[in-house]
This record gives C-alpha cells, sequence and structure tokens, in this order.
C-alpha cells in the first residue's frame, strides 16, 4: 500500500483567496454578525475557522467568536475501529442559545463528522442555525447532509483521499488528491471475476492438478477478498462444488474398495 | 499509542506509555464534565456491572457515575442484598453475571488476586476497583492525574505516602504508577506497618522513613493514608493517641515541609488521627478535586478498556 499524489487541487494563494470568499459569503447571508459563532471540527476544521474570523475582523472589524469541537466520542464507529482514537478538547467559551453557528471543517465527504458535530453541537444549546462551511467537497456522502459554503468542489473515486494541510498542523499549506497504489499487483485481479469462475469450475471437473490450482486460486482470491466482494463469491461457489465433487470421489474408492 | 489491554488489574503490568495515555484521556474527559449537559454517547450500548463485595463511597459513586456520564448501562451489585449470602461462590456468581451479557466487570473484593483469579475464567473485561492490600489502580491514577495537573509532569517530583503501608493497596498502586512515571517516592510509618522489603517496592525502589519530619521535608506533595481502624484487631500500634502524636499529620508537621507542597488523602478520613482538622481544609489540601478528577479517570478507563479489544483476526 502506497499513497501517491496525484493532482494539487489548491495552492496556499489559493486557499487564502477560498477563504477571503467563504467569509464574504458567510457575512453575505448572515447580516447581524454579532450573532455569528465559528466552531471548527478538530483538527484542520480549528485553523481554517480562525482564519475565516481574521478575515471577518478585517471588512466587518468585529471578531467573530471561535470554538473547536472534538467529535471523537460522538462517532459511530467507535465500537468498530478497535483502536482507540486520541480524545481531544471540546472549547466553547459562548452561550451558543439563539446564535448561529458555523461548523467549519476541511473536506467533506460521506457526513458522518458532521453528523457526530451537529450532535455535539446540540448537547451545548439550542443555536438559532447551524451551518457548514468546508474547503473542498468531494461528494460519496452517506447522509443527506450538504455545506452551505464550499471552498471548491472536486469530484473524486471512493479510494482517492483528499488531503488539506495547513501551516498551523502541517508544515505544507496545500490541498492535494492523494491515491492509495496496491503496490503488488496480482494477476487475478485483472481477470475479470466472470471469466475466472468458469476456468476454475471446468478445471476443477478434469483432473486431481487442476483440484490442486484451484486451491491456489482460492487463496489469492481470499487476499483480494478486501478489495472487491466478487471475487469473494467466487471462492464460496467453488468450495460448495469442490466439496461435492470430493464427496462423490470418496464413495466411489469406498465402493472400490467393497469389492 | 494504543491501548490493548482487556483488563485493568494493576499499575505493576502498564507500562509508562500506557499510564501516560490514561492520564492524557483523563484529562480530555475533564472537560466534558464541565459542559452543561455532561454526558457523551461514547459507550451506548456497553453494559457494565459493578460487583462490590466491600463497602465503597467513593469508588463505588465515582465509576457508576463514570459509566452514566458514558452512556453506558450500569448494573449494581453489593453482598449485603445477594445471594452472596446464600453461600454463592465469586466464581459462580461472575460467571452468571457474564451469562447476563454483561461487558465489563468493575470489581472490589476483599482478597488480594481474587481479578487475577476472575480473569482467567471469564470473557468479560475486569477493572480493578480494589483487591485486598494488593492494587486500586484507579485510585493511583486519579492521585497522578491530581499531582500531574499541578505541576504539569511527575518526572523527578517527591512524593512522601505516610501510614499503614503494609495493609494499603493504595500505597502499592501508588508506588508503582509514581516511580514508572518517574517521581520519587518515600514511606513513612510505625515500623510494624512496613511490609518486608518495602524498599524494593516499585520500578528501582523507594526511600523508607520513619521520623514524620524528614519524611516530609522536601517533599512536593503528601499522601496521607488512613488508618485502618478495622485491622486493628492485630494491635500495630499501642494507642490511637500515639499514633496521632507521632504520625499524625497536623500543620506544625507541616512546617517542616516546602510551601508549595500539596495534601492528598484517598478517604475517607479519620479526621483528628492520620490528619487533623486544618490540614484536611487547609489550603494545602487537594483532597476534592481528587474526588472530581476520580470521575474523569474512571471513565477514560473504562472508554480505553472498552475501545481496547481488537479482533485478532484485524491484527494479520
Amino acid at each position: 500500500m502506497k499513497i501517491l499524489r496525484k493532482a494539487i487541487v489548491m495552492d496556499s494563494v489559493q486557499i487564502r483567496r477560498t477563504i477571503m470568499r467563504i467569509a464574504h459569503e458567510i457575512v453575505e447571508r448572515n447580516e447581524r454578525v454579532a450573532d455569528l459563532i465559528l466552531v471548527g471540527i478538530r483538527n484542520r476544521g480549528v485553523p481554517l475557522a480562525e482564519r475565516i474570523a481574521d478575515a471577518i475582523n478585517q471588512f466587518e472589524g468585529i471578531m467573530v467568536p471561535v470554538g473547536a469541537l472534538d467529535i471523537t466520542l460522538y462517532r459511530d464507529d467507535l465500537q468498530t475501529i478497535g483502536h482507540n482514537p486520541i480524545i481531544g478538547t471540546t472549547e466553547i467559551n459562548e452561550n451558543i442559545n439563539d446564535r448561529i453557528v458555523v461548523l467549519v471543517d476541511d473536506v467533506l465527504f460521506t457526513g458522518r463528522t458532521v453528523r457526530a458535530a451537529l450532535d455535539e453541537l446540540i448537547d451545548f444549546g439550542r443555536p438559532k442555525a447551524i451551518q457548514l462551511a468546508v474547503l473542498v467537497d468531494r461528494g460519496h456522502r452517506e447522509f443527506p447532509i450538504r455545506a452551505d459554503f464550499v471552498g471548491k468542489n472536486v469530484p473524486t473515486s471512493s479510494t482517492e483521499t483528499v488531503e488539506v494541510l495547513l501551516d498551523e498542523t502541517d508544515s505544507e499549506e496545500i490541498v492535494v488528491l492523494s491515491d492509495v497504489i496496491d503496490e503488488e499487483p496480482t494477476a487475478v485481479l485483472d481477470e475479470p471475476v466472470g471469466k475466472m469462475e468458469g476456468i476454475v469450475v471446468e478445471r476443477c471437473r478434469k483432473t486431481k492438478k487442476a483440484k490442486r490450482k484451484v486451491k491456489k486460486v482460492k487463496s489469492k482470491a481470499a487476499k483480494t477478498k478486501k478489495k472487491g466482494g466478487g471475487a469473494g463469491k467466487t471462492t464460496k461457489k467453488v468450495k460448495a462444488k469442490t466439496k461435492k465433487k470430493s464427496a462423490k470421489g470418496g464413495r466411489k474408492t469406498a465402493r472400490k474398495g467393497g469389492r | 499509542m494504543q491501548f490493548n489491554r482487556k483488563h485493568l488489574i494493576t499499575l505493576e503490568e502498564l507500562t509508562a506509555d500506557e499510564i501516560g495515555l490514561i492520564l492524557d484521556t483523563a484529562g480530555s474527559f475533564k472537560e466534558v464534565l464541565e459542559r452543561p449537559i455532561k454526558k457523551v454517547p461514547a459507550l451506548r450500548g456497553t453494559t457494565i456491572c459493578n460487583l462490590f463485595y466491600e463497602p465503597s463511597t467513593r469508588t463505588r459513586l465515582s465509576f457508576e457515575l463514570a459509566e452514566k456520564r458514558l452512556s453506558a448501562d450500569t448494573i449494581n451489585f453489593s453482598k449485603a442484598t445477594s445471594s452472596v449470602t446464600k453461600g454463592e461462590s465469586l466464581r459462580d456468581t461472575a460467571e452468571n453475571i457474564e451469562a447476563m451479557k454483561v461487558d465489563i466487570v468493575v470489581m472490589r473484593h476483599g482478597s488480594s488476586g481474587a481479578h487475577k483469579f476472575l480473569s482467567q475464567y471469564l470473557d468479560v473485561s475486569i477493572v480493578n476497583a480494589g483487591d485486598g492490600q494488593h492494587a486500586h489502580p484507579t485510585q493511583a491514577l486519579l492521585d497522578m492525574l491530581t499531582l500531574k495537573q499541578r505541576w504539569g509532569t511527575l518526572e523527578g517530583k517527591r512524593v512522601t505516602i505516610i501510614g499503614d503501608i503494609m495493609h494499603s493497596r493504595v500505597a502499592r498502586s501508588n508506588i508503582w504508577g509514581l516511580t514508572k512515571m518517574g517521581a520519587e517516592v518515600t514511606v513513612c510509618g510505625p515500623p510494624t506497618m512496613m511490609p518486608p522489603e518495602v524498599e524494593n517496592l516499585g520500578v528501582g525502589g523507594i526511600k523508607v522513613e520513619y521520623d514524620l519530619r524528614k519524611a516530609v521535608e522536601g517533599a512536593d506533595a503528601l499522601n496521607i493514608l488512613r488508618v485502618q481502624l478495622e485491622r486493628q484487631k492485630n494491635r500495630l500500634f499501642p494507642s490511637m493517641q500515639e499514633y496521632c502524636e507521632i504520625f499524625g499529620v497536623t500543620d506544625e508537621a507541616l512546617d517542616a515541609a516546602p510551601l508549595e507542597c500539596i495534601v492528598m488523602h484517598p478517604g475517607p478520613m479519620n479526621r483528628g488521627v492520620e490528619i487533623s482538622q486544618e490540614v484536611a481544609d487547609g489550603d494545602r489540601s487537594v483532597i476534592l478535586e481528587q474526588v472530581t478528577n476520580g470521575v474523569a479517570v474512571r471513565m477514560a478507563v473504562l472508554f480505553l478498556i472498552a475501545g481496547g479489544k481488537i479482533d485478532e483476526s484485524e491484527l494479520q
């Protein structure tokens, strides 16, 4: 497994301009700036929220309060991820009742983080409205959630990742599109699943040698099981058929022995 | 840093990194306790049984509170109102609780090693809330959290533990935890209340001092243990008054300590025996802070234990 940077989505100048534009849009939509609270989702939403607050301060002369939200304890996969995520702290020092809260995050993907953030925020009070600002929207939503302010829409495939690197949290200032590359692509992967099934089953009927081959294919298929559901299904079918075969064969030899 | 342990039975078996992780996690949970709604859904769906074979106020209440703050389902058990009075054994009791699909058992038991014994037979996670004279890990962790929040680090700090070291599980767990984190520990008490080879306890050993004034000198913190009146049948000291005069921590005894030295007590206090009224309520006392930290530490332990279960197939 190797992560390969494929394309630069935004450079530092574009990030700066995008943040400025989002700040203007937030003020345009919400005329009463004094009602606003910006809440960044840890980790990279926090510096973004601070930058938006600075930008608003530049042209409105009002410093909007900024909070930080750590959603770890509200995750829906806490029991299944199998390791202990590091818990950060949530810092919302203002009363959020009847205020307009703008949640800020770096990348909007499945929407699960935002769901957790909404749940956590509601435990702090009853805001008049909650809006969402993100630097990048990469699609693939799993929840009915959309952003109110989007820096850039980036069409992606589900295996790709969008990384936002900021001066405050990383040593770089860039947004990149990366992909996970398998370093050793197996031959099995290249063959279409349907075709593979045909070959395997046919050989199965013919010789013992072929059976051994099936085993090999099975182990290879098991390795690739994680990648595609198709490969997993193939092995199951093959397993069932080989079982039947060997059972029949067994009976035959038994009869022979009897004679 | 990952926490992969299934049980928390003693601090002796934890690494300094693991102890550090628990303390850091507890620091984050302390913030949860300041929120308007002091509850997070982290352990939703997890069932925890509090199995208390010995009486307890602080430990039991703070464990229960920690469980509720994490949205776990809790059930309580106390010896007096259960079938233990009909003679049901510990193992049978625990196996029955496990059969009811409980995920974590928090237990206090009078016998040292009861938790270790159960962990060999049960599949559930076991958290030690005190076993006999052996260990009380969450108490030591909350003591360490209190100290760490004062000082920022435990490295090189001097902590003096005063009282009945022999019978104290709090002392043993504190000695292990503090020495692992790089603090220096001195113990002080009557010679009859010192376990054999006490100086070899902990990582790298500890100091033993029989003179209270000398033990207090240069200490950054004092941890005063309760005189366990229920164990006084053996007459380890002639009278309560004599203990109070020689080992009772009073304002005069504290004169020998540095100005910034703080005073801890795991509770329940015998005011006027091991600790005087003025010291218990004085400026140096952090006793109630310890109790607050207790909830955060127990939340951290339960959270890490519940999340620490790793599917073995995932490890490969």
